[in-house]
């Protein structure tokens, strides 16, 4: 079943794109079970505004009934992302997970946890850390920061 | 030695057939199986545990004659492949490893008939073993849809191979035809001596032969058509069609509680993992689960007239 929901995923996907994501494809044309996503920021007063980064989606066989497991490929600050692994902490893909997400969908998920962060189970304990003090003004720096010299361009995005 | 005591010499050996089973020694568990079988052969029990370790051995001819003689004794006991269970819900337990018997006799047939290529009984064994399936939750359903999927493709797929060879048949002869005809004109011409007329003459039978050509074409893209489908009308189909697990159109919707419609295959097989609904997130259960007849009623019609009808 898996393969064949990711086909109908993928044609709804094209046919009605989602605005979270600059791009959402397989990795390769062999494998439908590994996508990329190019993830934006979401809009101001968020500090992830105007930034894109790459997600890389595995996908298991066991897929809808399993959640896909959502990596950054591209290096950001987030109290539930890991700065190095790229390990996205978020409860839609894993406990709370539903077959009625898609690939899609949890994107966008993704995208609405940028800006609403849970600093009480953090992998990222700094960023963390400066939320839970309010210094949201160094927060928002850093975040910007990385965004700057890591984030793709919207040529390296397509 | 007594008939019971053969009976229960029979039970015995089908407890050692199962324990050679679950160490997924089939070949063992057959052996002892037909040991069951020669002390009672009025079981169908035994036959349909032979039939198993036969189809996971490989040895299709063999499940299937083990699982024919169990339906034939099922049938002898008042189980026979009309049997409805929705209708004996109520089943008395001692009924339920017959009906259990029954399902697994149905289902291996059709399986092993699907594995012969014998894609007509194959359909009817599995949509026999579908409403059992049902009634015991078992997660063989999904299995059952796919594969009566894949036999109704086939099918289709033969009869739009013959009608395409027959065409084509045609198509050849017409072309003989065409060729003798212009042949005799020529020669016709030339006794006339008129040979100037030989250009319009050739211009004329090579634009015949094209339309015969673009016809035949236009005539294998049609049935092309009618026999695979449209891809692009799954695309089509209205949402209300489109199961959320699979995104694949409903064959069997069952209605929850709170009104949502889910495929009930790939639903049960949810619910194995976590019983809640998959929209909603409130708990849900197998038994809250019922039929969407009008749903499926629109399915149908809608594959009916838009992918392969089945034959």
């Amino acid at each position: 079943m898996a393969a064949r929901r990711l086909i109908r995923e993928l044609a709804a996907f094209s046919a009605d794109p989602n605005p979270a994501l600059a791009l959402l494809e397989p990795t390769s044309s062999s494998n439908l079970f590994q996508w990329r996503a190019v993830l934006r920021g979401p809009a101001a007063p968020s500090p992830y505004e105007g930034g894109l980064w790459e997600i890389i989606i595995s996908i298991p066989e066991s897929y809808p009934l399993s959640p896909p497991t959502m990596k950054f490929k591209t290096k950001i600050v987030h109290p539930n992302i890991h700065l190095e692994t790229g390990e996205v902490c978020l409860d839609v893909l894993k406990s709370q997970w539903s077959p009625a997400w898609t690939i899609s969908s949890a994107c966008t998920a993704v995208q609405a946890m940028l800006s609403d962060p849970e600093p009480d189970s953090p992998l990222n304990v700094d960023a963390a850390n400066l939320l839970r003090c309010g210094e949201f003004s160094g927060y928002n720096a850093l975040i910007h920061y990385y965004i700057i010299t890591y984030g793709l361009s919207e040529k390296e995005a397509c | 030695m007594t008939t019971k005591e053969k009976l229960r010499q029979a039970n015995d050996y089908k407890y050692a057939g199962n324990i050679s089973f679950h160490t997924k020694n089939y070949t063992q568990a057959m052996e002892q199986y037909s040991k069951a079988i020669i002390c009672d052969p009025t079981n169908p029990v035994y036959f349909t545990n032979r039939a198993l370790c036969h189809y996971l051995c490989k040895e299709l001819e063999l499940t299937e004659v083990d699982c024919t003689r169990a339906i034939e004794l099922l049938r002898d006991c008042g189980f026979d492949a009309d049997t409805n269970p929705q209708t004996t819900s109520e089943v008395p337990a001692a009924q339920k490893p017959l009906m259990s018997s029954l399902l697994k006799a149905q289902f291996y047939l059709g399986m092993s008939l699907f594995g012969q290529e014998r894609w007509r009984a194959a359909i009817k064994h599995l949509k026999a073993a579908y409403p059992l399936c049902r009634h015991f939750n078992d997660p063989k359903l999904m299995v059952i849809i796919d594969s009566v999927r894949i036999c109704e493709r086939q099918l289709s797929q033969e009869v739009y191979e013959r009608e395409t060879h027959e065409r084509a048949q045609l198509h050849t002869l017409l072309m003989g035809l065409l060729n003798k005809k212009f042949r005799a004109s020529c020669e016709l011409k030339r006794e006339l001596h008129c040979s100037e007329e030989y250009d319009s003459l050739k211009a004329k039978y090579e634009s015949n032969v094209a339309s015969l050509t673009d016809i035949f074409s236009q005539v294998n893209e049609k049935k092309k058509k009618e026999h695979f489908g449209d891809p692009n009308a799954l695309e089509d189909a209205p949402d209300y069609l489109i199961d959320p697990i699979s995104l694949d159109i409903f064959r069997d919707p069952v209605i929850t509680r709170t009104g949502q419609t889910y495929e009930r295959a790939w639903l049960l097989e949810h619910l194995a993992t976590s019983k809640t609904d998959p929209m909603t997130r409130g708990p849900l259960y197998a038994s809250d689960l019922v039929p969407n007849i009008a749903i499926r009623n629109a399915a149908e019609a809608f594959l009916k007239k838009n992918m392969n009808p089945a034959p």
